[in-house]
Parts: C-alpha cells; sequence; structure tokens
C-alpha cells in the first residue's frame, strides 16, 4: 500500500476534487472489504457498509490532519460501522424472523438456520476457503496479512511479533500449500 | 508461487463491489471543499497567533554538502511549420532535480513518457510510473519522493521552468505548478525556497543528458538487474542440486548411513544461513532431513521458473513495472528478507 499516494489522494478529496475518488476506492477497497468481511457475512450488508463507510470518511476528512494516515482511519471506520450494524442485527434478527415467519415471507425464511438475510449473492472464494479450511489459524492469519491485505511480510513479522526469517519461513510453507489446494481446487472443478 | 497468491486476491477481488460512482453521487463535494477551506482558515489564524520555529527532519544517505534542487518544466517539441496560432501536440517537460527528470506532456496535461535526464534521476523514477498521470499530479509525486530520499531541506532550491515547444516560456503554467509544489512543500512542512531556473541552467541540463546518453541508461539499469537476479538464482540452484544430491540416497532409505555427516549437515546450516531460512527443526532425524530435502525439490523448481520467466520477458511490463517485479522476486524468492 503506498501510503503516499494515498495522502495525496486524500488532499485531492479535501478539496473536492471527486475524479481522484476512482484511485483512492481502487488502492483501499480490499483492505475494506475485507475488514467488514470479518464481522458480517452478509453480501448484501457488505456492500452497504463499505458505502456507508466510505461516505463517513469523505464527510469527515476536514478531521484528518496532513500527517496522519488517513488509510488507518478509513479501516477504523469501516470496522466499527460494521460491528454497529452486527449488533443491531443480532437485536432485531429474533423479532423479524419471528414476523417474516408469520407472514410467509417471500423471502424464505429458513427457521432451522435462520438465514433471512442472505438470500444474495454469496462470497464466491473457493481457493481462499479451502485454505481456510485447511490451514491453520496462525497460518491463515499470515496469508490474509501477506496477501488479500497486501502487508509486506516485514510488517507483519512486526504485526505477529516474530523474527523476520521465522516469518518468511512460515509464509514459504503456507505458500506451498496453496499451491496444492489449488490443484485440488481448480482441478475438481474440471 | 506468485500465480497461488495473485490467484486468492483476484478471487477476493471478484467479490467486491463496483460502488465508486454510488458512493460519489451521495457526496455534497463541495461541501467538503468548503469545510476543508475553513478548516484550513481556522488553522491559519492559528498559527499566525503562535511563534514559528523552523524544525527540520533531516534524513540524509549520501549528500555531503547542500545541493541546489533545481525544478524545471519545459516544454519542447519538433520544430514544425507554424502560423503562430496552432497548440502544441507533445510537451517535453524536463524536471531537473539533482536528480534530474524528464516527463512528456500532452496537450491534455497528461504524462505520456518518464526519463531521468542523469543517472541519478533514473534511479530516483526506478518503480515509479507516471504515464498517464496529470503533470501536476506527477509534480507532487516527483517531490514526494524527493522528500523521502532526502533531497529536501532547508539549504536547497527549487528552481521552476516551463516552456513550450516553440521554445517560449509558459508563465501561466509555471504558475500552475509552481502553486502546485508550493502546496505540497506546505504539507510536509518544508521552508525551501522556490524560484523560476535560468535558461543558461536549463541548456546545461539538456546537454549533459545528450552527451553521456543518459537515454540508454535505464535500459541498461533493468537488464543488468535481470542478469544479476538470474546469476543469484542460479548460484542458488548449484547449491541446491549439490545438496539435494548428497541427501538423494539418504531420504530413499531411512537405513542408509551417511558418510561424513558432519559436512552434509554443515552444509544444510550455510543455505540455511546464506538465504535467511529459518531452522525450526533438528536436522539429525530421518523426518526433519527428508522435510528439508523435499522443500529443496520445491525451491529448485521454483526458481526454474522463475528464471525461465525472466528470460522469457514475463515480468515485462512497462518499465516502472517490470523493476517492481524484479525487486519482488529478489524479496520472496531468492533472498527472502534481510
Amino acid at each position: 500500500m503506498n501510503k503516499h499516494r494515498l495522502m495525496s489522494l486524500v488532499e485531492h478529496l479535501k478539496k473536492g476534487e471527486s475524479e481522484y475518488f476512482d484511485e483512492f476506492y481502487d488502492l483501499t477497497k480490499v483492505s475494506v472489504y475485507y475488514t467488514i468481511k470479518k464481522i458480517i457475512n452478509d453480501q448484501s450488508t457488505i456492500q452497504d457498509i463499505m458505502q456507508d463507510s466510505y461516505i463517513k470518511f469523505i464527510n469527515s476528512l476536514h478531521k484528518i490532519e496532513s500527517n496522519y494516515n488517513p488509510f488507518s482511519y478509513l479501516l477504523i471506520i469501516a470496522r466499527n460501522t460494521a460491528l454497529d450494524e452486527k449488533k443491531k442485527t443480532n437485536k432485531i434478527d429474533y423479532i423479524d424472523f419471528a414476523e417474516e415467519f408469520d407472514n410467509q415471507s417471500p423471502i424464505g425464511v429458513n427457521i432451522a438456520t435462520n438465514h433471512s438475510y442472505e438470500m444474495v449473492t454469496k462470497f464466491d472464494a473457493p481457493l481462499l476457503d479451502y485454505c481456510k479450511e485447511n490451514l491453520t489459524e496462525e497460518e491463515y492469519k499470515i496469508l490474509e496479512l501477506t496477501v488479500i491485505l497486501g502487508y509486506r511480510r516485514v510488517e507483519v513479522a512486526k504485526i505477529l511479533n516474530e523474527p523476520k526469517s521465522t516469518l518468511n519461513w512460515k509464509y514459504n510453507q503456507i505458500l506451498k500449500k496453496v499451491k496444492h489446494f489449488y490443484k485440488e481446487v481448480y482441478n475438481e472443478k474440471i | 508461487m506468485r500465480k497461488y497468491s495473485k490467484k486468492i486476491k483476484q478471487e477476493v477481488e471478484n467479490n467486491i463491489p463496483n460502488l465508486k460512482a454510488s458512493i460519489k453521487e451521495k457526496i455534497d463535494w463541495n461541501l467538503i471543499k468548503q469545510n476543508n477551506m475553513q478548516n484550513l482558515q481556522a488553522q491559519v489564524k492559528s498559527d499566525n497567533s503562535k511563534t514559528k520555529t523552523k524544525t527540520f527532519n533531516f534524513r540524509f544517505a549520501f549528500i555531503s554538502f547542500a545541493c541546489v534542487v533545481v525544478l524545471c518544466l519545459a516544454i519542447m517539441l519538433p520544430i514544425a511549420l507554424s502560423n503562430g496560432n496552432s497548440t502544441p501536440s507533445t510537451y517535453y517537460v524536463t524536471i531537473d532535480v539533482n536528480p534530474s527528470i524528464r516527463l512528456e506532456i500532452d496537450k491534455n496535461d497528461k504524462v505520456t513518457n518518464q526519463y531521468g535526464l542523469n543517472k541519478d534521476g533514473v534511479i530516483l523514477l526506478y518503480k515509479e510510473n507516471l504515464v498517464g498521470k496529470t503533470a501536476q499530479e506527477a509534480t507532487e509525486i516527483i517531490v514526494n519522493k524527493l522528500n523521502t530520499a532526502g533531497f529536501l531541506d532547508a539549504n536547497n532550491e527549487i528552481k521552476l521552468y516551463v516552456k513550450d515547444n516553440y521554445g517560449k516560456e509558459s508563465k501561466s503554467k509555471e504558475k500552475s505548478y509552481k502553486d502546485t509544489i508550493q502546496q505540497h512543500l506546505e504539507t510536509t512542512h518544508k521552508q525551501i525556497d522556490l524560484r523560476i531556473l535560468e535558461k543558461n541552467e536549463l541548456e546545461e541540463i539538456e546537454n549533459f543528458y545528450n552527451n553521456n546518453h543518459i537515454s540508454e541508461y535505464q535500459n541498461e539499469l533493468v537488464n543488468a538487474f535481470k542478469e544479476k537476479l538470474i546469476e543469484q538464482a542460479n548460484i542458488k540452484l548449484q547449491f541446491i542440486s549439490n545438496l539435494s544430491t548428497m541427501l538423494e540416497y539418504f531420504v530413499i532409505n531411512e537405513d542408509t548411513q551417511i558418510e561424513d555427516f558432519d559436512i552434509i549437515l554443515n552444509m544444510m546450516l550455510e543455505f540455511c544461513n546464506k538465504y535467511y531460512i529459518s531452522i525450526g527443526a533438528d536436522f539429525t532425524t530421518y523426518e526433519n532431513i527428508n522435510e528439508f530435502y523435499q522443500e529443496l525439490l520445491n525451491s529448485k523448481q521454483d526458481l526454474e521458473q522463475i528464471i525461465a520467466g525472466i528470460n522469457q520477458g514475463e515480468n515485462e511490463n512497462t518499465y516502472a513495472d517490470s523493476l517492481k517485479d524484479l525487486f519482488e522476486l529478489v524479496e520472496e524468492d531468492l533472498y527472502k528478507e534481510n
């Protein structure tokens, strides 16, 4: 993640130059999406939260000082918005669920699993899902931080409080596993 | 290996909605601008009431004396018949900073090409792709890079010059880029003088570029880097080959006695040391040696693919992308981290 480029883009956005938003979105969307996804499963809700997060972020740009990392701020907003939504959803789940069932809602409430909010396109990432099932928790975390969120291994080593050489070794072991997983996942599909 | 990690990233990206348009629609950009202006005005008032003290961040690697930093935008075109009313189609933007850089700008103010005017300029542009960006954006990025590299400090001067393809100085563009640089310097809290370059200074820079074949240096750097990378990969391959040959008989049959095991063990430790591999295992057990052997074979395969990829020009996109890919290969596949 090019921190300087992000800060430069934010300076443009502060001036109301909306044409710079596209690049800003492209640079940050994976991290924002993934941050929200760790809290919320439903794709449709994730989309809404993503949108709300970016809007909140832009609307509070004037509060961000020039030397502050805007990316961290955006992720904090995304995470908090997702948590708020999660709290709301957990509270009203039972009520809406009961109403929907009584009214025989066309959305097809599943009584057994209470998946009334998941009638949207599912997250489709077969290789990633396979990795989640077959890697250890630590390995998966390293995979997330490096491959998906784009942290450099030096940074991940600091986050996990591990020596760089150890982290590198683990990372390479993980990628070797991913290589095998890839063949299993995509060969099966063929 | 990068193919598989890229696949994972691609899977995630495919699920991410494109919300750019809907987000932009919902924002009142004029209000954003107003809020920012009010904030700036409030800051200015607050700053004026304080005593200003200069503080500087000095970050230098090699500069032992004050260097003059010259920023000049020179726009040159091939000489063409002109009735005085036609507008240029291509602008050659020369940014001479010690390092020195040139940008080519089209009539829409977009960068179409970039290159260093001296070797330091070529190096400064490493991994940076400015093509497609506006001249203002490119200027900002370059000033950022100069700042990061420690070339901007109180002893320096930034010189700015703009001319069009007819050799005529463009004062309006100079003012525009000067404002951009000034704004950017304010965000870096640098107190640096900004003035217009003298014409003779520009000529000196251009003569240096032409007389020293700097244009070829850029390609030379990338090719030299590739060759070095291949050389190091081959060294590693040879090491792997030697080690795996020695271990091969042992791993086939657990009961096989290895003669001079100490020598082989030292080689294994040397390999791990040299390539920054964490030794998380005891190399005296069959299982661990076997695992190490299998990893050697995997590494061998990866390296062979990398070498083949470089030779086939697999990593060649733009100049900036080529270098970025090569740097990644060094960090991730050859020497890990150091």
